[in-house]
């Protein structure tokens, strides 16, 4: 996907269902697709070599799509980068993806000999969100449906084509290529948030011009504006012959937010979970020497085009597969939304030259490729429910009925067997995902929300594995992670080596934290975490002041750490956790001398599971630091006593905490470091975050050996540690408050007691500067109180 | 056809179940014949894009019947739907003598196939209600099945969808001429 293309649109076609023929390609404009050059002429058969692009746009049954609206489905194209031409698979030298939206239709039609004409309007783009141009598709299908003279139809495709190009949409195309925006988008865990946020009404300029970085009009005179989570771009920039006018009417609306290679309104439904809870179980039962690859069909009989396309794409999205252009695993993986029998002969001839394997997924409404042998490891009847796998390569169909009626297992039990009545049926292992996904509430869906939850289980799940394997290069930890959880669902942007340092420092932090919530802990040990403290802090200052995307990978980042880790104290690559109450684990990670999130959260307070595990926590934990003492005198020795220092928050916050809950405690700091990694949740016996001194492209270099020897801090200078951790504290809020998703994060997701004990510093910092806060809780302004 | 008896006895004593293929030009009637089988009702049927299948009972037996488009270029995809075929039905527009050698080209490529070496062979010459339609007999002349499959079943039935003529006849052979088990 290197090369820049600079047109909106790359072509139109159109397809007929020619009685005599089959579907064939009428027009493609603005000029044949290199790889897919037909004779046009009608009644002249075509050059059977070339792949006939027409039944793909009018798939099999498009004949009873006689409904209120067309079908609609789509289809990829892939460039050689050596050949320049398209092919329908990718090759090793993709250079670039097509991305069609076709839509088809059948109309009775009595002047027709055979009662129906079937035909279908396909537009190819470059572009991410494809799906936009639908709209505009529609209507040149509806005027081709009417179209008499064939004459007309290359001038509605030269109206579409010219109206769609004159636009200037390079700001959409960057927002969409933009990979740690885009994952910083997905992170935010709520549909609606998305919407109101991603709204010039909600937010204005500062939305729009962070967002899109573009003007209101473009060069061509075309508006655009932001609402509700979408970029529309009114088109006034060309006019259309006076019969296609209506095309400039269309409202071209992008999608702000991709959810994946192929963006299609994807959606979470409660067949996803059902087929998730089928799959999974198969993947773990896998060899685990064997190559972790596979091929699966999903058939539906019921489901149209549309339907099957988009749950296949939202399958493919979740299991974080690429579109050809990136390898997944060293393996090249390939999506295939909607396939009719036309796909066979190519599909099993590219398959051959696969001989790493490959990750595939297509999406059929014919039961015929349930006996092609090879096309597939697994096959979902979608209607049903049901999982078959393939044996061997023999084209044996094995059904695994996991939740349907089963005939033959009524017949097993009613048959008396030679099965000795001591031998006990092993529960079917229930992985951490599974459990997530079996506490999804199918009536309230909200995808943002179930996508942050399963980033948080690959997050918690990584953080698990980074404990266990010791000196794992992180090149290799993705490739770890999937051949050991094999759970089906991963985003690699998590594992991407700065992405996956943050989530480290954010563990040790939290781990620090903890730690300094206990009682009756030697200044010694308190120092000498507060050494470290200010290490992780000033990392993280020094990360997100690198630019823009170095601060939206931190928020990315922060969004995704989950903070509460329910089953920590399991192995989560091989616990079977199908007793685990998930509810109660919840509860107890929020047991307070667990952890500080006692101090921003009430435990007993009613939400969803899911919600618990989402929310995000960690603007409160960059915030925690302010809550310190930075004027500690102390009475006793260092070395083996405890400390007496303490710290209140500002006397004019007045934010109710639980009564339980003792900032006296918050000083109180661990016995030794390695304490952390004795008790903190997701670690073994490694302490990667805590002792390591990764360096990572020179940028994000973190070093111990740098902190002074903390048996050598007196106590002026433990107080200037803490001075300097909450002044970097507060400079890293800061800095993400400037940031137009990091000022909604902030506004929306710190707790109410942290936004108090923020104003409060932001006061002090004004009275000691000499000017005025720019915090919004104004009235909650006083310097400092300190108790000794 | 297809009546509750039948299907209760199916259920008792178990019933066979067989996939049937059924292809041959477009136009033939294939889809006709599919839903008058199958609902004994006439469907005004658009071109098949891709297929129709349908389970047709009949005695005991199930038909799992595939009924493939017949246009030029969804000819070459017929391959893909031979994989445990049982009973090849082949549709032949007997009014259309001009696309009758095209016809016999198409089935036997079919029958040259090695997958389908082992099928049993109906075919139907259909649409037998048209003035001038060639005989049963004529067709069958005329594809000389008798001089080239020697080792293989087959049978010529003339049939006509709209009324159901010959379509039972056609089963019943399949029925009596496939292995029982």
């Amino acid at each position: 996907m290197s090369t820049p293309c600079t047109a909106n649109v790359d072509y139109l076609l159109t397809a007929e269902f020619d009685n005599r023929f089959g579907p064939v390609v009428r027009d493609q404009y603005p000029s044949v697709i290199p790889g897919f050059e037909y004779e046009m002429r009608e009644g002249h058969s075509q050059n059977n070599a070339v792949f006939n692009l027409a039944s793909l746009m009018i798939p099999n049954n498009a004949e009873y799509n006689t409904g209120d609206e067309p079908d609609t489905t789509v289809f990829m194209l892939y460039r050689n980068r050596e050949t320049v031409k398209y092919e329908l698979f990718p090759s090793k030298q993709v250079d670039q993806v097509i991305c069609f939206v076709n839509v088809v239709y059948a109309q009775e039609d009595k002047s027709n000999s055979r009662g129906t004409n079937i035909k279908a309007v396909a537009l190819g783009t470059t572009m991410v969100d494809f799906i936009a141009f639908k709209p505009f598709v529609l209507e040149c299908l509806h005027k081709f449906m009417k179209l008499k003279n064939k004459d007309d139809i290359t001038p509605m495709l030269k109206s579409c084509f010219k109206l769609l190009n004159r636009a200037e949409l390079s700001f959409v195309k960057r927002l969409h290529s933009n990979p740690i925006r885009q994952s910083l988008l997905r992170s935010l865990g709520d549909d609606t948030r998305l919407e109101k946020w991603i709204d010039e009404a909600s937010f204005g300029r500062f939305m729009f011009k962070g967002l899109l970085r573009c003007h209101h009009h473009d060069k061509y005179t075309n508006r655009i504006t932001l609402r509700r989570g979408k970029i529309s771009i009114k088109l006034q920039g060309y006019r259309p012959k006076r019969e296609f006018a209506d095309l400039s009417k269309i409202p071209l609306e992008f999608d702000a937010v991709t959810w994946g290679s192929i963006n299609w309104n994807v959606k979470y439904d409660t067949k996803i979970s059902k087929f998730l809870l089928n799959f999974i179980p198969l993947l773990h039962k896998r060899d685990a020497n064997d190559s972790f690859h596979f091929k699966l069909v999903i058939y539906s009989s019921q489901y149209k085009g549309s339907g099957l396309s988009q749950f296949a794409i939202a399958l493919s999205n979740l299991m974080g597969l690429t579109n050809g252009t990136r390898s997944f695993s060293n393996k090249p993986c390939l999506t295939l939304p909607f396939v009719d029998v036309s796909i066979i002969g190519p599909l099993k001839e590219y398959l051959a030259l696969q001989d790493r394997g490959i990750f595939l997924i297509m999406g059929t409404t014919n039961p015929i490729f349930k006996s092609q042998d090879g096309l597939y490891d697994y096959y979902y009847d979608l209607d049903n429910e049901l999982i078959s796998e393939a044996a061997n390569g023999e084209g044996k169909i094995t059904p695994i009925t996991s939740n349907k009626w089963d005939m033959t297992a009524f017949k097993r039990l009613l048959t008396i067997n030679s099965i000795s009545p001591t031998s006990s049926i092993e529960t079917p292992r229930i992985g951490f995902l599974q459990k997530i996904i079996e506490s999804i509430d199918e009536k309230a869906i909200n995808f943002s929300e179930i996508v942050l939850a399963f980033q948080k289980v690959n997050v918690m799940q990584l953080l698990q594995l980074d404990c266990r394997m010791e000196n794992i290069n992180p090149g290799d930890l993705f490739d770890e992670y999937i051949t050991k959880y094999r759970d089906g669902v991963v985003f690699q942007e998590i594992f991407e080596a700065e992405s996956f340092r943050i989530l480290q420092l954010l563990r040790t932090i939290n781990d620090i934290m903890s730690r300094l919530y206990q009682l009756n802990l030697p200044l010694l040990d308190r120092t000498d975490l507060l050494c470290l403290l200010d290490d992780l802090f000033s990392e993280i200052y020094s990360f997100i002041n690198t630019d823009e995307d170095h601060l939206e990978k931190f928020l990315a980042a922060c969004l995704r750490y989950p903070f509460v880790f329910p089953c920590s104290q399991y192995n989560l690559q091989e616990d079977n956790l199908v007793k685990v109450n998930l509810k109660q684990e919840l509860k107890n990670c929020f047991k307070e001398d667990k952890f500080w999130l006692s101090l921003v959260e009430d435990p007993m307070e009613q939400s969803s599971i899911l919600s618990k595990f989402i929310k995000d926590r960690s603007l409160s934990l960059i915030c925690l630091p302010l809550l310190f003492n930075p004027n500690i005198k102390v009475k006793k020795s260092p070395a083996s006593e405890p400390s007496e220092a303490v710290i209140t928050p500002p006397a004019n916050v007045s934010v109710r905490r639980r009564k339980s809950v003792s900032i006296k405690q918050m000083l109180n700091i661990g016995k030794n470091r390695e304490s952390i990694a004795e008790t903190s949740p997701l670690r073994s016996n490694s302490e990667a975050s805590t002792t390591s001194n990764t360096s990572i492209n020179g940028r994000f270099f973190r070093s111990e050996s740098s902190s002074v020897p903390p048996s050598k801090l007196d106590h002026v200078d433990v107080n200037k540690k803490t001075k300097n951790i909450r002044s970097l504290a507060y400079k890293i809020i800061c800095v993400i408050q400037v940031h137009f998703i990091g000022k909604p994060i902030i506004d929306q997701s710190l707790a109410p007691f942290f936004k108090s004990v923020l104003a409060s510093f932001q006061s002090e910092q004004s009275v000691k500067e000499g000017t005025p806060s720019s915090s919004d809780s104004s009235d909650t302004r006083s310097s400092t109180t300190t108790r000794e | 056809m297809g009546n509750s008896v039948s299907r209760a006895l199916g259920k008792l004593f178990g019933s066979r179940e067989m996939k049937i293929l059924m292809l041959g030009l477009d136009n033939a009637g294939k889809t006709t014949i599919l839903y008058k089988l199958k609902l004994n009702k006439i469907r005004t049927s658009a071109p098949t894009v891709g297929f129709n299948v349908e389970t047709v009972s009949y005695k005991n037996v199930k038909f799992n019947m595939w009924d493939v488009g017949g246009q030029e270029r969804l000819r070459p995809l017929w391959r893909h739907y031979f994989p445990a075929t049982t009973a090849l039905i082949f549709v032949i527009d007997s009014h259309d003598k001009e696309r009758l050698q095209e016809a016999k080209e198409e089935l036997y490529a079919i029958i040259s196939e090695k997958e389908m070496e082992n099928v049993v062979l109906l075919v139907w010459a259909n649409k037998q209600d048209l003035k001038g339609s060639l005989k049963p007999q004529e067709v069958s002349d005329y594809l000389e099945l008798g001089q080239n499959l020697k080792n293989q079943l087959w049978c010529v039935v003339g049939s006509n969808a709209l009324t159901g003529q010959g379509l039972v006849e056609g089963l019943s052979w399949i029925s009596n001429n496939t292995p029982k088990k």
